[in-house]
């Protein structure tokens, strides 16, 4: 039984790994993207277009089986493939043609530059093209979830599970604050929460809150609220979000259980006296 | 669509007299404006430097804050994009800017690889390195993106691939891994990402496979694997 792969060594670059333009309903524009052929060999390239959403940590996902209907059907490569010497570099041209019926706001869209090869562990690369499309557009932002893994602690370490929704027509660059507030409101904790890159059209986001030990300055056991505040997109917007947790720690039990011994001890105490000063 | 770029393009040597000297002859000027406007596309190059294009101008600086970069440039005559037929013209030192985008690259070490002929008395395994440069601030991802051929058994999910058990998948090793033991060859499987730069980040693929006393004997199986790498949106 045998079993194999087969293929050379590849390595290739392209450039810009990003691209905006910025576009009217009913107009062109050209895009380009230099493609290096860094192997020691001639290779030929070809081009694909692909649609592009983004999964819940933030990175791109490629519709390559194009199953949805999206903005890759504005594009066209002009050159369907190019043939590049080792070390040469070539630029290509990318018509980007927008229909009268185009929504405004932000189209992602993938450029793919696939080596050409035959029965092999090959890769290829992706630029990915924002396509803006001028008019009135839609920043909105829902915390679908914030919650606290735990809800009784008993030591300072806590998680927190924040779940984001964009119902924004762009994409929504983020930042976000976490709060820890005692029963009588007090602020106990603050730091700002890493959300990572730009939230895009109709994606989500999953983020771990984590709070360690060292940081967490929560002493006294009891009921406290955890708030996360998220300003997002270009019109400064903010959504709060409070959540609820009992802090109880070890030391709070012992605490317990040492005055309940005492009022024991003190109940029998007194009833001992009492018991003394009757027998007299 | 072919991109051009014009102006008063003086030729570098043009450039370098003016610095030295800091004195600008009135001839030097008008020889560069009534003979050199003609240049366009002043690509220079060496042994190691490139030159992608030069434009005169009176001024521009780089400014920075912890957001925001700007590079502004000012006195530049004959700027600006007009289009005529299926050719557009942008003109001006910041229409020159085409490098200036995110680079992405990626290298295979080896993508040849045979796992031979198996055994149920061991694992077959092969071993390739990707290597990622991006200097894209949002990082990268590398997925499994298409998968054709005929293989065994995939490896299910939690378990390893072991000798005496038919199985086939792959593990990862590397600062960006994204696997955990062994897992499955399917598309969509996100196989390293970082939300930063990389300088030739290494990520060791290593292709298992296993059978077992009751795998089809005799057969061979091939399989082709694509990986996608992109910049995060």
């Amino acid at each position: 039984m045998i079993f194999l792969f087969s293929s050379v060594v590849q390595a290739f670059s392209l450039r810009p790994a990003k691209i905006l333009i910025t576009a009217d309903k009913n107009t062109e524009e050209t895009v380009q993207l230099k493609i290096i052929n860094n192997e020691i060999k001639s290779s030929i390239f070809d081009f694909e277009i692909v649609d592009v959403w983004q999964d819940e940590n933030g990175r791109a996902v490629f519709d390559f089986n194009k199953e949805s209907v999206g903005a890759s059907d504005w594009v066209r490569s002009i050159e369907k493939s190019i043939r590049l010497n080792s070390g040469e570099e070539k630029i290509v041209n990318f018509l980007v043609e927008i229909p009268e019926n185009a929504y405004p706001g932000s189209h992602f869209v993938g450029l793919v530059v696939n080596k050409r090869q035959e029965a092999s562990l090959s890769a290829q690369l992706v630029s990915i093209l924002n396509i803006q499309v001028a008019g009135l557009v839609v920043e909105s932002l829902s915390i679908k979830n914030w919650e606290s893994t735990k809800k009784i602690n008993f030591n300072k370490n806590n998680n927190f599970f924040l779940n984001l929704e964009s119902n924004s027509t762009v994409e929504l660059p983020m930042s976000g604050m976490f709060k820890i507030k005692n029963i009588f409101g007090k602020e106990i904790l603050k730091k700002d929460i890493e959300l990572g890159n730009d939230l895009l059209p109709g994606a989500f986001r999953n983020m771990d809150v984590q709070i360690l030990n060292k940081e967490n300055k929560i002493f006294w056991p009891g009921l406290y609220k955890a708030e996360t505040d998220i300003n997002y997109g270009k019109t400064n917007q903010n959504k709060i979000e409070e959540t609820s947790f009992w802090y109880l720690p070890i030391w709070s039990f012992i605490f317990l259980v040492f005055i309940f011994l005492s009022l024991v001890f003190l109940i029998f105490r007194k009833k001992s006296k009492r018991n003394v000063y009757e027998s007299r | 669509m072919t991109v051009f770029h014009l102006g008063f393009v003086f030729g570098l040597i043009d450039l370098v007299v003016i610095i030295m000297l800091k004195k600008i002859s009135i001839s030097v000027v008008a020889f560069s404006v009534l003979v050199l406007p003609v240049a366009v596309f002043a690509r220079m190059t060496s042994t190691n430097y490139t030159i992608y294009a030069d434009s005169v101008n009176t001024g521009g600086v780089y400014s920075s804050s912890t957001s925001y970069t700007l590079e502004d440039t000012t006195g530049e005559g004959g700027v600006g994009t007009s289009t005529g037929g299926v050719y557009e013209i942008r003109a001006g030192y910041q229409a020159m800017d085409l490098d200036s985008g995110e680079t992405l690259d990626v290298a295979i070490t080896t993508s040849s690889l045979d796992l031979g002929e198996l055994s149920i008395n061991a694992v077959s395994s092969k071993s390739t390195i990707v290597s990622v440069t991006t200097d894209s601030a949002t990082g990268y991802a590398m997925t499994i993106s298409n998968t054709t051929g005929s293989s065994l058994t995939a490896v299910v999910a939690g378990a390893t691939v072991e000798a005496g058990t038919e199985a086939y998948g792959l593990s990862v090793a590397g600062d960006d891994s994204q696997v955990i033991g062994d897992k499955e060859i399917a598309s969509g499987l996100t196989l390293a990402s970082r939300s930063g730069t990389a300088s030739a980040v290494q990520t060791t693929l290593t292709f298992k496979a296993s059978i077992s006393t009751s795998s089809t004997p005799s057969s061979d199986y091939s399989q082709s694997v694509v990986l996608t790498v992109s910049a995060n949106p």
